[in-house]
């Protein structure tokens, strides 16, 4: 009789500590919403680095890799949340008449600025309908990458980016996330 | 009774109960590991689409392979009705070309089709990046050494290979998020799929996408066109066509992937067919045919994508009209009965909310 007493604790006690105790070593928990896993992946980012990052969308301090600050938005936007594949996260887009700001996924770290039109401009005084004749006076003849309609300048991952149409104006601008790869 | 009878008999009752405690233990373990374990029968389905392959009782000529490329834009069940092909895709969320090299050797193991198809949206992925996909393609699959091989070249840092194996030590902290749907499913799942179709019946038209950031190197990795070549060579060696393809979606796709993809072709004698280039021939209207604003085709898109795949399937391969073999073509009466009645579903969902509600990210597991 003490051994099946003895067995059946130690039975229970098997299930509960394996069912437990298992994580260690683990990434952290998986939720029924396996989401949560893409979360912590994109969180890791450090906001803190990027202070000093040179190519950066100066509007109400909305810089690339910082998180956002929602009260700083202008009155009219819109908000939308694009779902990734499979449901694995989502990225919130704040949509305004001059610029859009796209959020990591499941993160309010910001991972894109977009200007839209030339009512903004970057910090060195570059806006759409500009030339590349401008943004090389600007930014200089050697940029990080280029093609015919394309131009970047990075400094370290920090990255401003202008597309051109025929005519050679700039039809987009955008910032990328640092962590682009 | 001797003494020492008595002892063995006395022991042989301990061996007997702690057996028993054994099995009891693990049986309750298993119960457990089932229960907690995500069952993707609502919102998130694409995590059930890997073990649902297993519940297929036909052989099938054309296997695809693919992330999100594959099992969004191609209809299995309209390519059958129209002409008689027998499909499937073994595609999940984010698959990763490693990945799609062992699904293609999972599938040898029970039929060896005439041609597959290989959506090479997924080449852009060096080597898997996220647990989260990783575990709704391979959580699924069946064990074989196949399985273990790919877990193995899948896990991402922090991912343990025992917790595949075991998957309650990954998932054993859902117990207090566990749903109805939990409860109802421990033993058996709903098929979500259409043969590995995802359907979607909404509609929200393509506006403009964002230009792509530029790339110092547009090269493919070098893990990605490794399991590439070990896809083709596999393929080489059972016999069977390897076919190339890009659902009609422009979204996140540079054109020098679509050379480096043609150069490939062109290198191995290959053929590579981006359905963008036939986007007009096969009657595409992004205005109607995508659900998620030119990310993905709904099931018009598909539709029209499968009619337009279909033909040159049969016109550039021998394959079987299954529509002439009745026991294939009872199993897929029902899969065409299936097919119409989510189809139906979605679009009363759709005139009287407006949305889907039992469908995609709108459904909430209960």
């Amino acid at each position: 009789m003490k051994f099946v007493k003895a067995a059946a604790l130690l039975m229970s006690l098997s299930i509960v500590g394996m069912s437990l105790c298992a994580c260690a070593g683990e990434p952290e928990p998986v939720s029924s919403d396996i989401n949560i896993i893409s979360t912590q992946a994109q969180n890791t980012g450090s906001a803190t680095e990027t202070s000093a990052a040179p190519y950066v969308f100066d509007y109400n301090n909305f810089i690339i890799g910082t998180p956002i600050d929602r009260s700083k938005l202008p009155e009219n936007y819109d908000e939308v949340m694009q779902a990734s594949c499979a449901g694995v996260g989502l990225a919130t887009v704040f949509s305004t008449n001059s610029f859009e700001v796209e959020l990591r996924l499941d993160s309010e770290i910001i991972a894109q600025v977009r200007l839209k039109d030339d009512t903004v401009s970057t910090p060195e005084g570059i806006k759409i309908s500009d030339t590349l004749d401008d943004v090389k006076s600007v930014y200089g003849d050697e940029p990080f990458l280029e093609t015919s309609g394309a131009i970047e300048y990075a400094i370290d991952n920090y990255r401003v980016h202008f597309e051109f149409d025929n005519t050679g104006k700039i039809t987009y601008i955008f910032y990328l996330d640092p962590e682009f790869i | 009774m001797t003494e020492s009878a008595k002892k063995e008999s006395k022991t042989i009752k301990k061996v007997i109960i702690a057996l028993v405690l054994l099995a009891l233990t693990f049986g309750i373990l298993g119960f457990i590991q089932k229960l907690l374990m995500p069952k993707y029968q609502r919102g998130v389905i694409e995590g059930s689409f890997t073990e649902e392959y297993y519940k297929e009782k036909v052989p099938h000529d054309v296997i695809i392979l693919g992330d999100c490329d594959a099992y969004e834009s191609y209809s299995p069940v309209k390519m059958y009705e129209e002409y008689g092909i027998s499909s499937y895709i073994r595609g999940s969320g984010e698959q990763y070309v490693c990945q799609s090299y062992y699904l293609l050797k999972d599938v040898l193991r029970t039929e060896t089709p005439k041609v597959v198809v290989l959506s090479v949206h997924n080449l852009q992925h060096d080597a898997p990046r996220n647990e989260a996909y990783n575990r709704m393609t391979l959580d699924g699959m069946r064990w074989s050494k196949d399985k273990v091989d790919a877990i193995n070249v899948s896990m991402t840092e922090g991912e343990t290979f025992v917790s595949y194996v075991f998957p309650i030590l990954r998932y054993h902290d859902r117990w207090n998020e566990l749903t109805r749907t939990d409860f109802e499913h421990v033993f058996s799942k709903n098929i979500t799929s259409h043969n590995g179709y995802y359907m979607r019946c909404d509609v929200k038209p393509m506006t403009t996408f964002p230009p792509m950031p530029l790339r110092p190197d547009y090269s493919f990795g070098d893990n990605a066109m490794y399991y590439l070549d070990q896809i083709r060579l596999l393929c080489e060696e059972n016999g069977i066509e390897l076919l190339l393809v890009r659902a009609p979606v422009e979204y996140k796709w540079y054109k020098e992937w679509d050379e480096n993809v043609q150069n490939y072709a062109d290198q191995y004698g290959l053929t590579y067919i981006n359905f963008n280039d036939y986007a007009d021939e096969m009657g595409l209207d992004m205005s109607t045919d995508t659900y998620d604003a030119g990310i993905h085709l709904n099931i018009y898109g598909a539709e029209k994508l499968s009619v337009f795949f279909g033909q040159y399937l049969v016109e550039n391969y021998d394959l079987t009209d299954y529509r002439t073999v009745p026991e294939v073509a009872a199993e897929y009466e029902k899969d065409i009965q299936f097919y119409n009645d989510m189809r139906d579903d979605q679009l009363y969902e759709i005139a009287t909310y407006g949305e889907l509600k039992n469908y995609g990210l709108n459904a909430v597991e209960n």
